[in-house]
């Protein structure tokens, strides 16, 4: 079986005779002297426009010299270029230059190319056409002359069912390469850039080489933005187990390199399942999740014998309603410093709270009028015994009886205002749960349990991700390098960026209505609209990316042409050999 | 590396496992006389191949995406096409060593992949939220898994130029040449290579409105679509000394190792759109 593939190789393939090594020098012969005459050609051109030569001028001498060369080796070219040593060499140099390209920087600016390579190195490297090989005269002689070589191919061998294949692979390239030569001289690649509500009809145009802006042209019609949308992927919250780097190493490098802050390193992350037990590796160190909580708060709840409690650490648990959102708010007679808030800017008022109220503020607020000084700034008093709220508020007093669950809007605030969740004698009995207010993750925390197989008893902690107002809440296992955490990293992902966009005629009349995002552009009369830019510090502009590329459906018909041809030449029904 | 081991999923330690214990038995399967050893060898690497393709699907679900983002998950991948190409290539040419050599290959990786493990699913950024994409990484992958098998074939040509009695199922002797089956894969391969970057292109032009944009990685994948173009055309030079053509698929192997590892060592990387973004 094996000996028959070799005996189909051999006489599949009798056309070309050539023989082998002699073949290979007199094709690299003329290789090199096409590159060469490329070079020259290039660089004579660059020389004359340099010293003022008319753009014309130096484009028809460079011309000249590749004619040149044309009609002097016309003949030796001509006969050489459908051996398989031609193909063979100028696909291999192709491949060399193209490498070529990728090891220099390629169309950087002048002066950052000369600081790149020196002097000397970047007029070398220049001279050769190294700083823009893929637009090089030679490197596109290459492709001309391969292009020629397939061309002389698939004119001698004669078109059969058996051969189709054949001559679909070796023409798909100079079809490709016709759709490139198309784009690149009647196409055109640019951006418009729009704020949203604004319409343009100029496009900012890609220099074909660079790839920087370099002119402009108008469209036969405008682009409105009609509004643009960034959305960012939903957050996955994870349990995470990180390690710093152990200290002895960290010191190590901040001597060294000017106090490096030692880096953690995330070494796993598992999904919110409850009651798993994790190992941390290397060590006895077991932890699990025990609650979730997406939104988290506590609930205070209190005994409902309330009366018959001493009051041996009174307070008073408030929700306080502000523009700036609610907050809860817990206040303790007894405790200098947590008795009152006093903001009025943002409540309105200050808030106190007493069990018994003080003889001296009692004789203030019962003086017709309210004692002036008192009376200076607005105030809400609690006095938890006698269950009452003073509000003193633009001087004058009004009283109220306290009552748990209603709400007390503050006058001398709009919309500010306060509920009573509990009116304690003492916080002892104050009982604090963990619970959350939703299920969206407004305030996602982690309860876990840490425990180590050696020591009874376990660790409780609370993980929360950082974000801009606050640090990430992390867990740090004493006496190791160890710590654990609750963030996401999903999130820090794009989902989509999304334009919508009106097409505005002559006149200014809406005709075409679409949105783009990545990967589903726009066609309209022959252009091509893309999502291509946005900027985070401006949420409402958008930078449409617009093409038009006449070639574009020939070079896919290429592509097409080129992996049936490919298929059918390897693997096609008419040829009786496969096994 | 134990500690990386530790941390990995269930399923992908049993993969691991699964594929070691399969190099394993074609260990004894290539050395030992006897057609059981090989048909034991080939059916472990079978298990340890679903294994994979188990992993890879598991991968998907959890994602919620195609897993051909990170570079773990694209080293996973190239473990999954080079066990498939070479289980083809067995059956068809009856050789154990190129399968030895295979699962010795696949052990590297994964003991590569433990290295570059990926700790946290990542998200997909909108240029590769397209099926468009799906298609020509798999093109790519299963081109590259052939041209690696048929690159193992040329090496085994370099060491038994005068071939090798292959074991045959129906116990008659005959010889591999493996300049043939070389040839045989790397058509297999050149054709998705050639289906992939074209795919590219395509996917190319709907993302970035750009279906070639000489960026290193592209660039790289013609260097390696032209070596291997100009390794077939060789084959229509009678003359030609089949060694040396065993080193223009070895140079083409090292191509393809290099368009896929080595674009961070590259000046004009900085500015590659195709750089694995996790290093």
């Amino acid at each position: 079986m094996a000996a028959n593939h070799t005996n189909r190789l051999q006489s599949n393939h009798g056309e070309s005779h050539t023989n082998g090594s002699r073949g290979f020098k007199r094709v690299s012969y003329l290789l090199w002297l096409l590159i060469l005459s490329g070079l020259v050609a290039q660089n004579s051109e660059v020389f004359l426009q340099k010293n003022g030569a008319s753009e014309w001028v130096s484009l028809a001498a460079g011309f000249t010299v590749l004619a040149v060369f044309g009609v002097l080796f016309f003949k030796p070219v001509y006969k050489i270029i459908d051996t398989p040593h031609f193909a063979i060499s100028s696909l291999l140099v192709i491949a060399v230059g193209t490498a070529l390209g990728t090891f220099v920087s390629q169309t950087v600016p002048y002066e950052v190319f000369t600081e790149r390579y020196g002097e000397t190195g970047s007029a070398v490297l220049r001279f050769f056409q190294l700083d823009d090989v893929f637009h090089s005269w030679w490197y596109v002689s290459l492709y001309a002359a391969l292009g020629l070589s397939l061309v002389k191919i698939s004119l001698k061998k004669k078109l059969s069912r058996e051969n189709i294949g054949f001559h679909l692979a070796h023409l798909s390239p100079i079809i490709i390469l016709f759709g490139f030569w198309v784009d690149y001289f009647y196409g055109f690649r640019g951006i418009i850039q729009l704020e949203e509500g604004q319409a343009k009809n100029v496009v900012q145009v890609y220099d074909g080489h660079t790839n920087y802006l370099k002119d402009s042209t108008e469209l036969p019609f405008s682009i409105q933005l009609d509004k643009f949308q960034f959305e960012r992927h939903d957050p996955d919250y994870r349990l995470q187990i990180w390690r710093m780097e152990q200290e002895a190493h960290a010191q190590e490098i901040s001597l060294h390199e000017n106090q490096k802050p030692a880096k953690p390193e995330i070494l796993a992350s598992f999904p919110l399942e409850l009651m798993k037990p994790r190992k941390i590796y290397g060590t006895d160190i077991r932890f699990r999740l025990t609650d979730f909580y997406p939104d988290f708060t506590f609930e205070y709840t209190y005994p409902d014998n309330i009366d018959t409690i001493e009051a041996r650490d009174p307070g008073i648990q408030l929700e306080l309603k502000t523009d700036f959102g609610d907050a809860a708010l817990q206040l303790r007679a007894n405790q200098p410093g947590r008795d009152k808030i006093a903001d009025e800017g943002i409540v309105g008022a200050w808030m106190e709270f007493y069990w018994e109220l003080p003889a001296e503020l009692v004789a203030g607020l019962n003086k017709q009028p309210v004692d002036k000084k008192l009376a200076e700034v607005n105030r809400v008093i609690f006095a938890g015994n006698e269950r009452r709220i003073y509000f003193l508020i633009d001087k004058k007093l009004t009283v109220e009886p306290l009552e748990p669950g209603k709400f007390y809007p503050i006058e001398s605030k709009e919309g500010a205002g306060f509920t009573i969740f509990h009116l304690f004698p003492d916080a002892a009995h104050l009982q604090a749960i963990p619970t959350t207010k939703s299920e969206e993750l407004n305030n996602p925390v982690a309860m876990v349990e840490i425990w180590n197989k050696t020591i009874p008893g376990s660790k409780q902690a609370y993980l929360y991700p950082g974000n801009a107002e606050r640090r990430s809440g992390s867990f740090e296992i004493p006496g190791t390098p160890y710590f654990l955490a609750l963030e996401s990293f999903k999130d820090m992902e794009t989902k989509f960026f999304k334009s919508d966009l009106t097409v505005l005629d002559k006149n200014g009349e809406a005709v075409h209505q679409q949105y783009v995002k990545v990967n589903e552009p726009m066609l309209y009369n022959g252009y091509r609209f893309y999502q291509t830019d946005y900027d985070p510090n401006r949420p409402t502009y958008s930078g449409i990316g617009v093409s038009h590329e006449p070639g574009l459906y020939v070079i896919y018909f290429g592509f097409f042409i080129m992996v049936a041809g490919i298929a059918q030449m390897f693997y096609g029904k008419t040829r009786k050999q496969e096994v | 590396m134990f500690e990386s081991f530790y941390y990995t999923s269930m399923l992908f330690k049993v993969t691991f496992v699964l594929y070691l214990v399969a190099l394993l038995a074609y260990f004894v399967g290539t050395f030992a006389k006897g057609k059981i050893f090989g048909t034991i060898a080939i059916s472990l690497f079978g298990i340890a191949f679903l294994s994979c393709t188990v992993l890879i699907v598991d991968r998907w679900i959890e994602a919620g995406r195609p897993p051909f983002k990170t570079f773990f998950e694209s080293l996973i991948f190239a473990v999954w096409t080079i066990s498939l190409v070479s289980i083809i290539a067995e059956q068809k040419f009856k050789v154990r060593l190129v399968g030895l050599l295979s699962a010795l290959s696949i052990a590297g990786i994964f003991l590569y992949a433990l290295t570059k493990r990926d700790v946290e699913i990542i998200a997909l950024p909108p240029a590769l939220q397209t099926w468009m994409f799906i298609p020509h990484v798999i093109s790519y992958f299963l081109a590259y898994g052939a041209l690696f098998v048929a690159g193992i074939g040329a090496v085994l040509f370099l060491v038994f130029p005068k071939g090798m009695a292959s074991h045959h199922t129906l116990g008659e002797q005959s010889r591999i040449d493996f300049s043939v089956f070389t040839y045989q894969i790397a058509k297999l391969g050149f054709l998705f290579l050639t289906a992939g970057l074209l795919l590219g292109a395509w996917w190319g032009q709907s993302a970035w409105s750009n279906y070639w944009g000489w960026d290193p990685k592209e660039n790289w994948a013609l260097i390696t679509w032209l070596i291997f173009a100009a390794y077939l055309h060789f084959r229509n030079i009678k003359s030609m000394d089949q060694k040396k053509l065993s080193w223009v698929v070895i140079i083409g192997v090292a191509a393809i190792i290099f368009t896929y590892l080595g674009m961070d060592y590259l000046p004009t990387a900085n500015d590659s759109m195709h750089v694995y973004s996790n290093g």
